[in-house]
C-alpha cells in the first residue's frame, strides 16, 4: 500500500514540478463557470477565492465511477475502483460487479493477493465493449483457471452491508433463478461516467448529453468556440491516454488551427496477468462491415523468450484486409501485451500491411518475435508454429 | 417523418458522393467545383435549402455543408474532407438545379482566396455558355477544354487513391517488394503509384492496385473504413432536449422526439406506408386452389405483421461500437423502460365496397383475444391497397426508427417473403 502511495504522489508531484519548471500558473481547488469568460476557483487550502478571466478555456474534469441504482457505496465495504485500491487488508472473499476492464483487472490484482473472487456481469461475455470476441473468451478461460469464477448473465438485485458482510442478492437473466452471495467486500465496476459535477456549467448553458457528456464537435469545441473540452468529459473511450492525445490537438487547435488524434489508433490495455491489449477494429466489426480479412495468430507457447520466462498464455492475433493486406485490428492476450500493442499502434497508423511488420527485422529472443510471426501468419504462414 | 427516415438511410450513402466532388480539390491553389450531388440513383435536380458555411469560411470533415432536397427528403451533405468554401453558386431557395451543376466552388485548406483561381461553372457534360460571358471570365478562369477534363478526371478518379505520392518516402518493404517482382524502378513508383497512405505514403494495396492484380475499389474501400474510423465518433450522441422554439421544420420535429426519451413533446408524426396486396391476393389464391382452403388475406396481412413486429427488435439493436453499450445507456439514462416503441393501425384505404375497415390494434394482434371485424371471407379486388400507420413513442429512444424498420418488413413479407406468411 505504501509503495502505491508512492507511485501516485512520485508522479503526480511531477507534475508540479514540471508546471514550476515550465512556468505554468495553476491553481489547486475547484472551479467553477462565473459566464463563459470567467472561472472562479475555490482553493483547497481554504484561501481567497480567485477569479480568473480567460480567452480560451479546456474542460478536462474527467470521469468518476457510475453509481449501481440502489447500492450505496461507503469506500469500505461497498467500494468503487478507488475504495478497492486503499483496502487495509486483503479480503477472503471479493464480489464485483461489472466485468468490464476495471473489474478484470481488480478482479486478476485481489485474486492473485488471496482473494476469492467472483465477478458478475450482466451481459454474457466479459472484458466490455470493444474487446475481440476470441480475446474475450480467453480471458474468461485463463481467469477462470486462475481461480476467478465468472457469474455471467446475472443481474444483480440489491447489495448491502449486513454486519461484517457484504449482501448481494442476484438473479439469472435467462431463468429468472434468484441466488444471494455473501462477500467481505463489493466492489462496482459498471463503468465511470463523465464527471462535471460543480463547474457550474449551467452558467454558460453548453450542452450535455443524457450520459452527462459535454457535447462537442470535431475540434473538442462546445457551443461556444473558445470552450473546448477533452478526455472523458466527453465523448469517446475513456482513456487517460486518448484524453493526453486530446489535450494536446485542443492546444494545436487554438495555436494552429489543426490538431491530431487517430481515433482509429488509440489502444487498449487491460492490466490483469496475462496482459489483453487491442487496437483498431474487432474481427466481430470487420465482419460486420463486410470487409474480407485475413487472420493470422500465433501463440506465445511457440516463443523462445516467453518459453524461458515460463510465462506462455496467450496469443498475438492480426486482422488485415484480405486484398490490400492493411492491418485493421490487432488483439494480443499475453505477457507484457500493454508493451507489445505499441507496435500495433505504429503499424495502424502508418497503414502498414502485415507483411511489412513482417519484413521488419525483431530481436531474439524477445516477445515481440510473437507478432512478427503473427504477422506472417496473417499474409503467408508463420515459420516457427 | 417518412422523408426524415429517407434522409437517414440516403445520409449514408451520401458520404462518398460528398467525399468523391469534395476530395477533388487535391490540387493546391486549384479550387474546383462543388457540383449538386446526386443523393440518390433516382435523383436528377434538386433544391438548396440552406448552406451552413459562407463564402470565405473553412470548414473541416464532417461538417455538413449544406441541406439540399430533393422530391423526396431533405438531405444533409457532409464533408469528407477540409476545405474552404470559396463561392457559392446556387443560394438557398434555388431550386431545380440538375445533378452535376456547380453549385459551389470549394478550396483547399489554407489556400489564399483572393488568388485563387474559380473554375468553370461549364459541366463537362456540354451546357452552353454564352460567348459574352465566357469572354468577360476568360481571364480570371482556366480554359474550358482544361477544366472540363480535370472535373471528369476527378469524377472518375477515386477519392481515396487521388493523393499522388509523397516522393522522400523510403518505400515499405512490402512495397519494394512487389516492385521488384515487377521490374519497376522506384522513381517511376513514387512518380505514378497513387497513395492511400498518411502523407503521400504508398501502401501495399497501392502497389498491387497499379500492377493490376487488386482493383482500386478495393484499395478505396479499405481506406474509407479506416477514415471513418478516425474520426471521433459523435455518432452516439443522446442529445437532452433544448427548448428549441426555431424548430418550425416538421420534418426534424420527430427527430427531435425520437432522441429527446424525456421531453414531453407534442406526439411525434405518424409514419404511414401503403403495400400493394397484389402478391398476397396472388399467394392467396394459390393456396386456394392448391390446398382448397380459405386463409383470407388478412390473416395473411396479420401474419407479416406478426413477422415483422418479431424482426423489428433484432433489426434495430443498436451497432455494436466501443463507445455504445445498449446495456449501459439503459442503465444510465432515464427513458421508461419496457414502454412500447411504436403503435400502428392497418387500414385498407381503396375498400370502399367493403362494409368497415379494419383498425386492428397491437393488443389485439398479439394476444389475438379479439376476432377482426371484417369477415374473412369478404371479397377482395386484386389491386386491393393496405395501408398500416406507425406512431412512434417519442418517450423511447430510437422509435422512429423501429416503427420504419416494423414498415419494411411488413412490405418485405407481403412482397418476397411470402414463404413464411404460409408456414
Amino acid at each position: 500500500m505504501k509503495a502505491k502511495d508512492d507511485a501516485v504522489t512520485g508522479l503526480t508531484k511531477g507534475i508540479e514540478i514540471l508546471f514550476k519548471q515550465n512556468k505554468v500558473d495553476y491553481f489547486k481547488g475547484t472551479g467553477s463557470f462565473v459566464n463563459e469568460n470567467e472561472i472562479e476557483v475555490e482553493p483547497l487550502d481554504g484561501s481567497e477565492k480567485v477569479n480568473l478571466k480567460a480567452k480560451n478555456i479546456i474542460i478536462a474534469t474527467g470521469s468518476e465511477p457510475t453509481p449501481f441504482p440502489g447500492i450505496e457505496v461507503d469506500e469500505k465495504k461497498i467500494v468503487t475502483s478507488t475504495g478497492i485500491l486503499s483496502l487495509t487488508e486483503v479480503p477472503k472473499k471479493l464480489a464485483i460487479i461489472g466485468g468490464g476492464i476495471i473489474g478484470l483487472e481488480m478482479a486478476s490484482v485481489w485474486s492473485r493477493l488471496g482473494s476469492d473472487v467472483t465477478v458478475i456481469e450482466f451481459l454474457n461475455n466479459i472484458g466490455g465493449a470493444g474487446i475481440d470476441g476470441e480475446l474475450a473468451k480467453l480471458a474468461q478461460k485463463t481467469l477462470k483457471k486462475q481461480g476467478i469464477n465468472f457469474k455471467l448473465g446475472t443481474k444483480v438485485l440489491s447489495g448491502k452491508v449486513e454486519g461484517e458482510n457484504v449482501k448481494i442478492e442476484v438473479e439469472n437473466a435467462k431463468n429468472g433463478k434468484k441466488e444471494e452471495l455473501d462477500a467481505d467486500v463489493l466492489l462496482v465496476a459498471i463503468g465511470r461516467r463523465p464527471y462535471t459535477e460543480g463547474l457550474k456549467i449551467e452558467n454558460v448553458g453548453v450542452d450535455m448529453d443524457q450520459r452527462g457528456r459535454v457535447v462537442i464537435d470535431q475540434e473538442y469545441r462546445t457551443k461556444y468556440p473558445h470552450i473546448r473540452v477533452i478526455g472523458d468529459a466527453t465523448f469517446g473511450p475513456m482513456l487517460a491516454h486518448k484524453a493526453e492525445e486530446e489535450g494536446i490537438a485542443a492546444v494545436e487547435y487554438i495555436k494552429n488551427g489543426h490538431g491530431h488524434v487517430n481515433y482509429g489508433a488509440i489502444p487498449s490495455v487491460m492490466y490483469t496477468h496475462p496482459e489483453f491489449a487491442w487496437v483498431g477494429q474487432t474481427e466481430e466489426q470487420i465482419k460486420e462491415a463486410g470487409i474480407k480479412y485475413n487472420v493470422g495468430k500465433f501463440p506465445f507457447l511457440a516463443n523462445s523468450r516467453a518459453k524461458t520466462n515460463l510465462d506462455t498464455e496467450g496469443i498475438v492475433k492480426i486482422i488485415a484486409d484480405k486484398e490490400t493486406d492493411r492491418v485493421l485490428g490487432v488483439h494480443i492476450a499475453g505477457p507484457n501485451a500493454g508493451e507489445m500493442i505499441a507496435e500495433a499502434v505504429l503499424a495502424i497508423e502508418y497503414g502498414a500491411s502485415s507483411e511489412d511488420i513482417a519484413r521488419t527485422c525483431h530481436a531474439h529472443p524477445t516477445l515481440s518475435e510473437a507478432f512478427k510471426e503473427a504477422a506472417m501468419a496473417t499474409y503467408d504462414k508463420a515459420i516457427h508454429f | 417523418m417518412v422523408s426524415f427516415l429517407a434522409r437517414r438511410l440516403v445520409t449514408r450513402a451520401n458520404l462518398r458522393v460528398g467525399h468523391r466532388a469534395i476530395s477533388s480539390s487535391r490540387n493546391l491553389l486549384a479550387a474546383s467545383n462543388f457540383g449538386m450531388p446526386a443523393m440518390s440513383p433516382t435523383m436528377t435536380e434538386g433544391g438548396i435549402v440552406e448552406w451552413k458555411f459562407k463564402e470565405g469560411e473553412s470548414f473541416s470533415a464532417g461538417d455538413v455543408l449544406l441541406e439540399i432536397e430533393t422530391d423526396k427528403a431533405q438531405i444533409d451533405v457532409e464533408a469528407q474532407d477540409d476545405g474552404v468554401l470559396a463561392k457559392i453558386y446556387a443560394e438557398a431557395g434555388e431550386k431545380g438545379i440538375p445533378v452535376g451543376k456547380p453549385i459551389a466552388v470549394i478550396a483547399e485548406p489554407g489556400d489564399d482566396l483572393a488568388s485563387l483561381k474559380l473554375p468553370s461553372t461549364e459541366q463537362s457534360e456540354g451546357a452552353t455558355e454564352t460567348p459574352a460571358a465566357e469572354q468577360s471570365q476568360e481571364e480570371s478562369k482556366p480554359t474550358a477544354s482544361e477544366t472540363s477534363s480535370s472535373s471528369s478526371h476527378a469524377s472518375t478518379s477515386s477519392p481515396s487513391s487521388g493523393a499522388s505520392a509523397n516522393k522522400k518516402q523510403t518505400l515499405l518493404p512490402s512495397v519494394a517488394g512487389i516492385l521488384r517482382a515487377k521490374g519497376i524502378s522506384s522513381e517511376e513508383a513514387l512518380e505514378k503509384i497513387q497513395a492511400s497512405g498518411p502523407n503521400g505514403r504508398i501502401l501495399k494495396g497501392d502497389a498491387l492496385a497499379y500492377i493490376g492484380s487488386i482493383s482500386n475499389e478495393s484499395v478505396d474501400a479499405i481506406s474509407d473504413n479506416i477514415k471513418k474510423l478516425q474520426k471521433l465518433d459523435l455518432s452516439h450522441k443522446l442529445q437532452e432536449p433544448k427548448a428549441k422554439s426555431e424548430s418550425s421544420d416538421s420534418e426534424k420535429a420527430p427527430e427531435k422526439a425520437a432522441a429527446s426519451p424525456v421531453s414531453s413533446q407534442a406526439a411525434p408524426e405518424p409514419v404511414s406506408a401503403i403495400f400493394s396486396l397484389s402478391d398476397v391476393n396472388l399467394l392467396k389464391s394459390t393456396l386456394d386452389a392448391t390446398l382448397s382452403t380459405s386463409i383470407s388475406v388478412q390473416n395473411l396481412v396479420e401474419k407479416a405483421i406478426k413477422l415483422a413486429l418479431r424482426d423489428t427488435p433484432k433489426l434495430t439493436r443498436a451497432r455494436k461500437s466501443i463507445l455504445n453499450d445498449p446495456i449501459f445507456d439503459d442503465i444510465v439514462s432515464i427513458s421508461p423502460r419496457g414502454s412500447k416503441a411504436f403503435d400502428y393501425k392497418v387500414s385498407y384505404p381503396t375498400s370502399s365496397a367493403r362494409s368497415s375497415s379494419a383498425s386492428v390494434d397491437i393488443y389485439d394482434i398479439l394476444t389475438s383475444s379479439r376476432k377482426p371485424l371484417r369477415s374473412p371471407t369478404a371479397r377482395i379486388a386484386s389491386t386491393e391497397l393496405l395501408k398500416i400507420s406507425v406512431t412512434p413513442n417519442s418517450k423511447v429512444s430510437g422509435s422512429d426508427k423501429k416503427a420504419q424498420v416494423f414498415l419494411d418488413r411488413v412490405g418485405y413479407y407481403l412482397a418476397q417473403g411470402k414463404g413464411d406468411l404460409v408456414l
